[in-house]
Order: C-alpha cells, then structure tokens, then sequence
C-alpha cells in the first residue's frame, strides 16, 4: 500500500520510469497509478523532467582513450606473468624459491662468462674460441660447433 | 524485512553478516574479472572496460561538462582497478560501487579546482527555427541542458547522475554517496526542480512545438 503523498515525493525524485523506482515500492506504486487520475498527472509532470533529462547526449568511448588506458595495464600483466611462471616452476612453494635458484644460475653464468675469454685466449686457435664461446653460453650447438669444440680440445 | 536496505559496508548486523557479505559476493558479477585483472589477464580487462568504461566516462562528462577531462578522470579510473585490483576483497563492496566513488572523488577533486557557476544563468538556445534546423535546435537543447546540469549544485547533481543516468538503485547510490536513502531522495527532487525551473521556457518551446509537429 502506497499514499498518493508518497507516490508524490517517488516520482519527484526518481521520475516517471517505474525501472527507477524504489523496487519494494514499485508494485504499491503502479498500482496506484492504475487507480489514481492524480497519480497520473504527477506522472505527466515527471515525464517532462525525464524527457528535459534524456536530452543531454551519451559519449561514445573512444579506441583511443581504450588503448590509453589498456597500455596502463602492461606493467602489471609482465609482472605478473614473471610471477605466475615462478611459481608454476615449484607448484606449492613460495615463489622466491625458484627465483633464487633462477639467480644463482644466473650468477654463475656470468662467473663462467668473465672467465671464459681467458681460457679461449690460452688455447690460442680463433675459430676453436668462437664455437667454445657459443657452446659455453648454450646458444648454438649446430653440428659445426660441436665439430669444431672437438678439434679444438 | 528488506535485507538490502540495511546492508552498508563496515556495518553488517550481527548475524546477518556472513549472509549479507556472501550475498554480495554472489551478486557482483565482477568479482570474477577483477580477480584475473589482478593477474595480469588483458581479455579480463577488456572485458571489465566494456562493462563499465562508458558508464564512467558519461559519469565523468555529466559531472564535468567537459570531455577531454571526463576521459582524463575514466583513464585514472581504470589505472586505480589495475593498480588495485589485486588487493580487491569479494564481498566488502560491489566493485561497481566502488567505481563509481573512485570516480566520483576524482571528479570533485577536479570541480573543487573550478569556479562556481550559477543555475539561473544557463544559455538559452541561440535558434528556434523549426523545420530543417530542428537539428540544430535539438543540439542546442542538448547543450542547453548539459549546461543546466553542469550549474546544479554538485550534491544534487551527483543524485541526478546516479539514479537518471547511471541507472542505479536507490540504495547503491545512496551508500556510494554516503547518505541515507531519504536524504539522497531529497537531493534527487531538489536537483529535478531545479532543472525544471531553469529550462522551463526551453522544454516549452521544445516540447510544445514537437506536440505540434505530432498533430
């Protein structure tokens, strides 16, 4: 059950679409408005506002301002990744385990890497000291150079 | 009794709080996307934007009345959920609601910058002509009750925005603005009066003569 004076103060604040009223007072309400010539003409009233209302435009989301904001996101996501791959390195464990074991692999590399050039330069042969170089960092290990570390050892 | 109505972050009744909380947990739809946002997952902040990037940036255009920085509010906006997002708790708030305040707080910050302007000076359209300028008039209308909207004062406005535009409830609108119901009632009807008291010579011209354009 509504009062026309509630009915009153529903539509001066949330107008005359039923979608905005109150949805516990909304049943009460349009029933009055079946029965009611003066709920009605309150209704009129209010649908004037909404129409005044429903003038100002909607803005369209631009691709730009989508790509601004997607490209926020990127620090995030590589972060992220970086820590979702740790952790699915030792499923259960803190993911600072693996990221030690992943630095300490990486400090000796590059203890192995200082070093190396001194070894190469004391077996003396140009070619050898260039396959030795690629097999020792892991990048290439094509038949030449495993050929060629033979010869040179 | 309406469980809706007394539900307020912070201040759950006892116990209905696990209740309430798991409701809300269930009836956020975002609450999901949020979560693989946190993770970095683009496809979830993509979708998370189509939900509600237009929303904010109408928001923030109504709020405003400007475009270039109603894009600059939406943009810190969404920065705020990627940089937030993993710290994000289910249950405590509808993340929509939540938006909504960021973005709000943004838009007063930038209107507490502005000058005030006054309701009873908004522009009057410059041409009345029917026929193939209605358009134009139409545009202008458009303008016209942008401006109004922009001179409401910024309580009343807020209101306006949440409920007419934003299409939310009572009750989100009122927590996001942090009053009662009531009291955001009030706002919202002293807000439309005042609309209609500003455009009324306008809204009789335009309405009158589409009447007759009907007829």
């Amino acid at each position: 059950m509504i009062t026309l004076e509630r009915f009153k103060d529903l539509v001066a604040a949330y107008g005359a679409d039923p979608a905005r009223w109150p949805e516990r007072e909304r049943v009460a309400a349009l029933g009055l408005l079946e029965r009611s010539g003066k709920a009605r003409r309150l209704m009129d009233e209010a649908q004037a506002i909404d129409r005044l209302l429903d003038l100002s435009p909607t803005v369209a989301v631009t691709p730009e301002l989508q790509s601004r904001i997607l490209a926020q996101l990127h620090p995030r996501a590589s972060s992220a990744s970086v820590a979702g791959f740790l952790a699915a390195l030792l499923p259960g464990r803190p993911a600072w385990l693996p990221a030690a074991a992943l630095m300490a692999s990486l400090a000796l590399g590059l203890a192995v890497g200082t070093f190396a050039p001194a070894i190469i330069e004391l077996d003396g042969g140009d070619g050898t000291s260039d396959a030795a170089l690629v097999a020792m960092v892991g990048a290439d290990f094509d038949d030449g150079a495993w050929d060629e570390m033979g010869d040179g050892t | 009794m309406d469980m809706a109505i007394i539900i307020r972050p912070g201040h759950y009744p006892p116990g209905l709080c696990v209740e309430a909380r798991l409701r809300r947990l269930i009836e956020d739809p975002d609450g999901e996307l949020v979560a693989r946002v946190a993770r970095g997952d683009q496809a979830a902040a993509r979708a998370i934007m189509a939900r509600h990037l237009p929303k904010i940036l109408n928001l923030g255009r109504r709020m405003l009345g400007d475009q270039t920085e109603a894009e600059d509010v939406a943009q810190d906006v969404f920065v705020r959920v990627w940089t937030h997002a993993a710290r994000w708790q289910p249950g405590q708030a509808k993340f929509e609601t939540w938006l909504h305040r960021v973005a709000l707080n943004l838009c007063y910050d930038r209107l507490r910058r502005k000058p005030t302007t006054d309701i009873d000076r908004v522009p009057e359209p410059a041409d009345h002509t029917p026929g193939p300028a209605a358009k134009l008039f139409e545009a202008q209308l458009a303008g016209a009750v942008n401006e109004a909207l922009r001179r409401l004062p910024d309580r009343q406005r807020e209101a306006l925005v949440l409920c007419h535009y934003q299409g939310l409830t009572n009750i989100d609108a009122a927590q996001i603005m942090g009053v009662s119901v009531e009291a955001m009632e009030s706002l919202l009807s002293r807000g439309r009066r005042t609309l209609k008291a500003a455009l009324k010579p306008l809204s009789e011209d335009a309405f009158g003569r589409n009447e007759d354009d009907g007829a």
